[in-house]
């Protein structure tokens, strides 16, 4: 289902949370709230989901005004980052939670409740778990059965709210590997909220960004890395060297955008102050001459060429410049 | 390098120490605690068996253990009810006054159990503010049972609103709008969600306010008049005797009131423990 965020406005407590933020988000897409702590994203999505209501503003789900309705009849799945399963009943009851509180008319049947639990068991591979407590588990087993909840109900939107923000690395990327493909099924409109930006990057077809109650910039995942709208997503999103002062502003480059050389003239001189050559890229640190510290990011192939290590003198000069006026804050 | 191990009892009181305190603590309750229950089993059956059964059959005494239940049954229920809401409303809004409201919970700990039946005189009595037309309606809730077991609630209110407030602040509002957006209705979301979270703290909470209510003393003393047979608690009862010289009946209606007291106790523990073992396995 389609939904259109329309100039939300909130405050609390004399703090804007939501400062006139509208956003698009089309039938069967997936799209990442992407900004740090109090950026106003978790707000966003509780105002999407009927928990918070706007100051001003509304959300329209198929060009409906859903602010109006009962939470209970928005139709909508939303995750926890803390799961909030229900402690006091098994894996399966939680499951089942959905659909047995349907009213009378529009209850499965039991055996059709069964049915959807196992099938839905299944789908997150925890079908011999049924019977445990949530507390029994582990936070990534938690994490799915609190999906599968959601799922039960067959919203027609999904909303995840740092689904993985409380697990370790490894299976924070197994889970959204596995979120994306379950929605490349389920096609469900989903909207998830992270601020950790690789997952955005790799789960979302659009990323909006959120900073200070405002959406600074929304757009493939891709855009958004090649051509931030302003220094704080440029910032925010991937690594950004901060260079030198130029009439419009700062400018800012890539890390993989710093081209090295050891001939002189091929750019500014600095000093390799640090080399760490660990993974598929190696990352150096540069100290320039004023006192500036850049970061860039070769090969191994090219290190290889160049022969350098830790204290060599080294000539840098960014391949591609972007300039964004100073007014921004991270 | 031996100076820099750590001493094996470092951290640790001296010996002499803790046993002095195990030797005070001991004593303290066994002159204190125990000999004082064992002595009120032994008076109690010192005039026979028989006299001990005749005491508590005595219409008097009878009447008034049922009273006693009575009015514990009321304070349980009507501090039950108040002490969900109250916990409900102070640990999940931030009411005005907040801070405030959660001191006037204590109230009825922190006022002597008298004045709080002096309060319930002034209000209801028939020189009270309420009384003329209380006494208009044919109503007496002083001198009578209404007046005891709102003096016994009054009593006991904070005891199940004190332990869940705690309870509802740590449960956090997330599983609850979780069911809401799962389809619950608010009511199938409380029976479901909210209660058995707090069932083991609300039975605590139960426990504590009944055995308190069955000993109240103090707040009833006021606004029962006394009327053998009809207002008589099971405490008051046994001080009437006791000061009639029938040491006897004083004494078997004493240790069966000890007795309930002991049963409460070991429920108790017993919810306690349920309930820590409840929130280690979550």
């Amino acid at each position: 289902m389609s939904i259109e965020v329309r100039n939300l406005s909130k405050r609390l407590g004399g703090k804007t949370i939501l400062d006139r933020v509208s956003l698009d988000i089309p039938e069967g897409s997936l799209v990442a709230l992407l900004g740090p702590s109090g950026s106003g994203k978790t707000t966003l999505l509780r105002v999407i989901a009927g928990l918070e209501t706007p100051d001003q503003g509304e959300v329209l789900v198929r060009g409906e005004a859903t602010t109006v309705r009962r939470p209970q009849d928005r139709n909508v799945g939303f995750v926890f980052q803390h799961y909030a399963l229900f402690p006091h009943m098994s894996v399966r009851q939680n499951v089942a939670f959905g659909l047995e509180v349907k009213p009378r008319a529009q209850r499965p049947t039991r055996e059709i409740i069964r049915a959807r639990v196992d099938e839905l068991l299944q789908l997150i591979q925890m079908d011999s778990y049924g019977h445990r407590l949530p507390s029994e588990l582990s936070g990534g087993q938690r994490q799915r059965v609190a999906l599968a909840r959601a799922l039960a109900v067959e919203p027609s939107v999904l909303l995840l709210d740092e689904p993985f923000g409380a697990l370790d690395a490894q299976v924070r990327a197994e889970l959204r590997q596995w979120l994306r493909r379950l929605h490349d099924v389920s096609k469900v409109t989903t909207v998830l909220v992270t601020h950790d930006q690789e997952e955005a990057m790799e789960v979302a077809d659009t990323v909006a960004v959120m900073n200070r109650a405002r959406i600074e910039q929304v757009g493939h995942p891709r855009e958004i890395y090649d051509h931030p709208a302003t220094a704080f997503v440029a910032r925010f999103v991937g690594q950004m060297n901060q260079l030198h002062q130029v009439e419009e502003g700062t400018a800012f480059a890539r890390p993989h955008d710093m081209e090295l050389s050891r001939e002189a003239g091929q750019g500014e001189a600095a000093l390799v102050s640090r080399l760490v050559a660990v993974g598929p890229y190696v990352r150096l640190r540069l100290t320039l001459p004023t006192g500036l510290e850049v970061e860039a990011h070769v090969t191994r192939e090219r290190l290889a060429a160049l022969q350098l290590e830790e204290g060599c003198q080294v000539y840098v000069r960014p391949n591609r410049v972007q300039v964004f006026s100073a007014d921004y804050s991270i | 390098m031996s100076d820099l191990r750590f001493p094996a009892d470092g951290v640790a009181e001296p010996r002499w120490l803790r046993l002095s305190l195990t030797a005070v603590t001991v004593v303290f309750m066994a002159v204190f605690l125990l000999l004082p229950l064992v002595n009120i089993f032994h008076s109690a059956l010192s005039e026979g068996w028989r006299v001990f059964l005749a005491s508590l059959q005595d219409p008097n005494a009878a009447a008034a253990i049922r009273l006693s239940l009575l009015s514990t049954f009321w304070a349980v229920l009507l501090s039950g009810v108040f002490g969900l809401a109250a916990a409900w409303l102070l640990g999940r809004h931030r009411i005005p006054g907040h801070g405030l409201w959660v001191a006037v919970l204590d109230l009825p700990f922190a006022i002597s159990p008298v004045v709080a039946g002096l309060m319930f005189v002034l209000l209801c009595g028939l020189d009270g503010w309420f009384g003329p037309w209380l006494d208009r309606h044919n109503t007496q809730i002083i001198f009578a049972k209404p007046g005891i077991i709102l003096a016994t609630a009054f009593v006991t209110f904070p005891f199940v609103a004190r332990e869940l407030l705690p309870l509802v602040q740590a449960l956090g509002s997330e599983s609850e709008e979780a069911a809401r957006l799962l389809g619950a209705s608010p009511l199938q979301t409380f029976w479901r969600v909210t209660l058995p979270a707090l069932k083991w703290g609300l039975l605590y909470g139960v426990i504590l306010c009944a055995s308190r209510a069955m000993g109240e003393f103090g707040a009833v003393s006021v606004v029962s008049g006394h009327i053998r047979g009809e207002t008589m608690t099971l405490p008051l009862h046994i001080e009437a005797t006791y000061n009639e010289y029938q040491f006897g009946a004083a004494f078997a209606c004493a240790t069966l009131l000890s007795l309930m007291a002991l049963v409460s106790l070991a429920l108790k523990s017993f919810v306690a423990w349920r309930a820590r073992r409840d929130r280690e396995s979550a």
